[in-house]
């Protein structure tokens, strides 16, 4: 937020986007939907919790756009993740299943990473390819079938459970995010991350071991698309290959209202959040207006296409 | 024109990429409180220089000293380390960072007890920086593509200015600007003289070369043709020496 | 059709090893009950009407299937009164069902509608419905560990058997109920399409001795179908009949047909598309289409959550009848299953 306080007025007009726009679409719900229960707490929590694993995977892409690289696998890996740790915890402990399936997600992101960073493959094509190889794998896992996951803990943990009368999904969104954002914004590694974005050659010459930075950044996508694969385990009790598929665009409409660019050097973490929020206040509200599944795309549509038009206005100027 | 150790010093540095000599035979001794131009064609040589002295290029032989003894650097960050720092042509800004981050980029600093940046701190020295050497920008939070062309020339010399201890090298520092940002920036270069450090400034423009210089080191297709002490010499001289028309 | 292959995928029940019986039976082997059995007594509409329901429709996806299946539902929730609180599609991802679920949920809705994407994972997902008694009216799949009446009111799907039936008698029908045909079936273990294939078997064998299955071919990617059927033409050049598990894969054993100049091999497939329709007015090698009639299924999943209102007992297991599609009656029979008028082409 420091760069809300410099002399130049209207400098971060991108990252100011999603505090407005989130601020009106809630607004505008609650005025039109308060005799349907928009405003209850249970529906403001249900959109915490299904937005859940979203915003964990926009943190993950935070740092990987911030440092100019982008991971279209995560989705996939969302998917391996939740069912190794399903496959592992019908006949092991939990913690097995939890590590198995953050493990999974980190060799994952670490192999995308170690391609781009040492191989010199752009990410975009690296992850391209292994979106589809990790979906694949993900079918054959378990030939397509569901396995339900019966460990109470584990569903506790990271699905329906509550601590202090927070919700367990709750308390992982506001950890996630505090985390990411002091890891972005508050240490050397997030300073480097943003600078090996903005400028590779003057992160390189800065002595910032920019390979590096890129191998820790997609490592992290995977870690954190592992993170919302038990997150999804959870709140389902079961995993399917089909967990995450379908996540990629929100996820991307999410960092990118929030403020992040897509071409790398500047983002924020609560940006993402807020993002992801919007997004699942999207799907909530336009479902309790009642609309037709097509008006809701429709409008889901328009809406996050003027978002994004709005954050990226000016990235060229 | 002074007695005291040199700061740098080349002896008989050679350097070939394959069978291509790039730089031949060149010793040069510079000093505190010194700016030494070096001049000549394209492709006469000069950046494998810089790239030798701040350590990303090993020569292929001779010797450089740092305050009289040898060193060997093996690669840019230990060039720096030893306190020699670069400002690059292209300034190697991170545009959308603001001054501070940039002034302290790969060397941040932080504070216990996470280890987690001190950007207070960073900022005030970076103000205190760029206040003292004159270098105007908004506040040392501005980002860097907000600034004009001289204020981001000034921004990456008082980058190098904080960390060399020994030597600066200013890859054409002025190219880019006009010619009221061009006088600002020449005037803060004369201010870095006051603080010990010694100077070496590759620039085409011969005008500025003679303003700013004590002495001149002309370079043509890899030799070292000669060196001049500035108040000694007129340009004619100096241009036959880069073109080796007489 | 598209619509078919979505739902076959999410229809992923534990069913795998099925006997050849001579009827449609549920998940659980619930014996069938057909959907026109399932009204609302125009003596209990004032009752229902004075209740003030409320329903939400909670589909997998979207297709012409679920328009025509919405379209039965809401016009059967019109005219008992009921009011449609909100419509979700889940695009199969199971975790976007959950939330749908959850978002509808604040509506507080008497009743859903719902085809749960596949047991496993529907099971945690109902269950806050089911807590709060909404009435519950599932279509073709039943979240795991789910108890007729306790936690559902009923099972709604098509009468696959009677599909498979009809197709085999249509396609005998055209082939003076004599000759050899082929059998191209959907080669994975999923309910719908096994039962259906499984049916069009056993009718063959069953009731036209004079018929003789003489090529079996399982497909499990649509995009083969042409090469399948290129084989297995080389192989019978004189095949009188083949049978597609459906119409995707149908397009393409045309194709094949058709670059072999081959007019008198008659087909017979399931679900309604515009290509094999038009191929059928035109008098090619299409014998007929089976159809289900999604709008009856629609109706018939209302009917049941509201008889569950009114406390009627209601029985696990409902099945929508198929309609036979011939060149002849084309555009009613778009119309029965779809409730839709057919594609300008085929009228």
């Amino acid at each position: 937020m420091d760069r809300m306080k410099t002399a130049i007025p209207g400098l971060d007009l991108q990252q100011m986007v999603i505090y407005v726009g989130f601020l009106a679409i809630f607004v505008f719900f609650a005025l039109t939907l308060h005799d349907d229960g928009f405003l209850t707490q249970r529906n403001l929590t249900n959109i915490v919790l299904q937005t859940a694993p979203v915003t964990i995977m926009a943190i993950g892409l935070v740092f990987a756009l911030s440092a100019g690289e982008i991971d279209l696998s995560f989705g996939s890996i969302v998917a391996v993740s939740a069912l190794s740790a399903a496959v592992v915890m019908q006949s092991m402990p939990m913690f097995v299943g939890i590590a198995a399936g953050l493990g999974v997600g980190i060799a994952i992101g670490a192999f995308n990473g170690l391609l781009v960073a040492y191989l010199k493959l752009p990410s975009f094509l690296v992850t391209l390819a292994t979106m589809g190889l990790f979906a694949g794998i993900a079918r054959s896992m378990t030939d397509l079938r569901s396995i339900p996951v019966i460990n109470d803990s584990f569903t506790a943990i990271f699905g329906s459970g509550k601590l202090f009368s927070i919700p367990s999904l709750v308390i992982w969104t506001v950890l996630g995010v505090a985390l990411g954002h002091i890891i972005y914004r508050h240490t050397r590694f997030g300073a480097h991350v943003l600078a090996t974005g903005d400028s590779p050659r003057a992160a390189q010459v800065s002595g910032i071991k920019v390979p590096r930075i890129r191998l820790y950044v997609l490592t992290i996508c995977g870690g954190c698309a592992g993170l919302a694969g038990l997150l999804y385990a959870g709140r389902l009790q079961a995993a399917k290959y089909t967990l995450g598929e379908s996540d990629l665009m929100t996820v991307i409409a999410a960092v990118i209202v929030g403020g992040t660019a897509l071409n790398g050097g500047k983002g924020s973490v609560i940006g993402a959040l807020l993002g992801s929020l919007l997004m699942g206040m999207l799907n909530n509200g336009l479902i309790l207006m009642n609309l037709k599944v097509s008006d809701q795309m429709i409008v889901r549509g328009l809406i996050i296409l003027i978002a994004v038009a709005i954050s990226l206005r000016d990235v060229n100027r | 024109m002074t007695t005291q150790t040199s700061v740098l010093s080349l002896k008989n540095i050679h350097k070939s990429f394959g069978g291509i000599v790039a730089i031949q035979d060149f010793s040069l001794d510079l000093h505190a409180g010194e700016i030494v131009a070096l001049v000549g064609d394209n492709g006469a040589g000069k950046s494998t220089l810089i790239k030798i002295v701040s350590g990303v290029y090993t020569p292929t032989s001779g010797a450089i000293g740092l305050d009289g003894a040898p060193v060997a650097f093996s690669d840019a960050s230990s060039a720096r380390a030893r306190g020699i720092e670069v400002v690059y042509q292209d300034l190697a800004l991170a545009d959308q960072q603001p001054v501070f981050m940039n002034m302290f980029l790969g060397r941040e600093l932080t504070k216990p007890p996470f280890g987690l940046l001190d950007k207070t701190r960073m900022r005030r020295e970076s103000q205190q920086l760029v206040d003292d050497l004159d270098v105007r920008i908004p506040s040392a939070g501005s980002t860097i593509r907000d600034l004009s062309g001289g204020q981001r020339q000034g921004i990456a010399i008082a980058r190098a200015t904080h960390w060399a201890s020994k030597l600066i090298l200013l890859d054409e520092p002025t190219a880019a600007l006009g010619v009221a940002e061009t006088a600002r920036v020449e005037e803060l270069i004369e201010t870095l003289k006051a603080r010990d450090l010694a100077i070496l400034i590759i620039s085409h423009s011969l005008d500025q070369v003679f303003r700013l210089s004590d002495r001149i080191c002309v370079l043509r297709r890899g030799q070292q043709i000669g060196v001049r002490e500035t108040a000694n010499t007129d340009k004619n001289e100096i241009v036959s020496m880069i073109t080796g028309v007489a | 059709m598209k619509h078919f292959l979505k739902t076959c995928a999410a229809a992923v029940l534990t069913v795998a090893a099925l006997p050849a019986l001579a009827q449609t039976i549920g998940p659980n082997g619930e014996t069938a009950t057909p959907s026109s059995s399932i009204t609302v007594p125009q003596a209990d509409v004032d009752a229902v009407k004075a209740g003030n329901y409320t329903a939400a429709l909670l589909w997998h996806d979207q297709s012409d299937f679920v328009n025509a299946v919405t379209a039965g539902a809401t016009d059967e929730f019109d005219r008992l009164g009921i009011k449609v609180v909100a419509t979700t599609s889940a695009g199969f991802d199971a975790a976007k069902q959950r939330s749908d679920i959850e978002t509808a949920l604040t509506k507080e809705p008497s009743i859903i509608l719902s085809l749960p994407l596949d047991p496993v994972t529907s099971a945690a997902a109902f269950e806050e419905a089911k807590e709060e008694g909404v009435k519950l009216v599932f279509l073709s799949n039943l979240p795991a560990g789910y108890e007729h009446p306790k936690d559902y009111a009923a099972i709604v799907t098509d009468d696959l058997f009677q599909m498979g039936k009809q197709a085999a008698d249509a396609l005998a029908a055209s082939m003076g109920n004599e000759g050899t045909v082929g059998w191209i079936f959907h080669d994975a273990s999923y309910y719908v399409t096994n039962q259906r294939d499984n049916a069009f078997k056993t009718t063959i064998e069953n009731d036209y001795p004079n018929i003789s299955i003489v090529a079996e071919q399982g497909i499990s990617d649509p995009a083969r179908a042409e090469e399948i059927a290129n084989a297995m033409l080389l192989r019978n050049p004189d095949i009188g009949g083949i049978y597609v598990t459906w119409a995707g894969p149908a397009e393409g054993v045309l194709a094949a047909l058709r670059a072999n100049g081959n007019k008198d091999t008659k087909i017979v497939t399931l679900d309604l598309s515009e290509p094999v329709a038009l191929d059928m007015k035109r008098g090619g090698n299409v014998a007929a289409i089976v159809a289900d009639e999604a709008y009856e299924l629609g109706r018939a999943m209302a009917a049941a959550a509201v008889l569950d209102l009114l406390d009627q007992d209601v029985p696990p297991f409902v099945v929508a009848p198929a309609v036979t599609v011939t060149a002849d009656n084309i555009a009613e029979g778009w119309m029965q299953s779809l409730h839709i008028e057919a594609p300008e082409s085929v009228r």
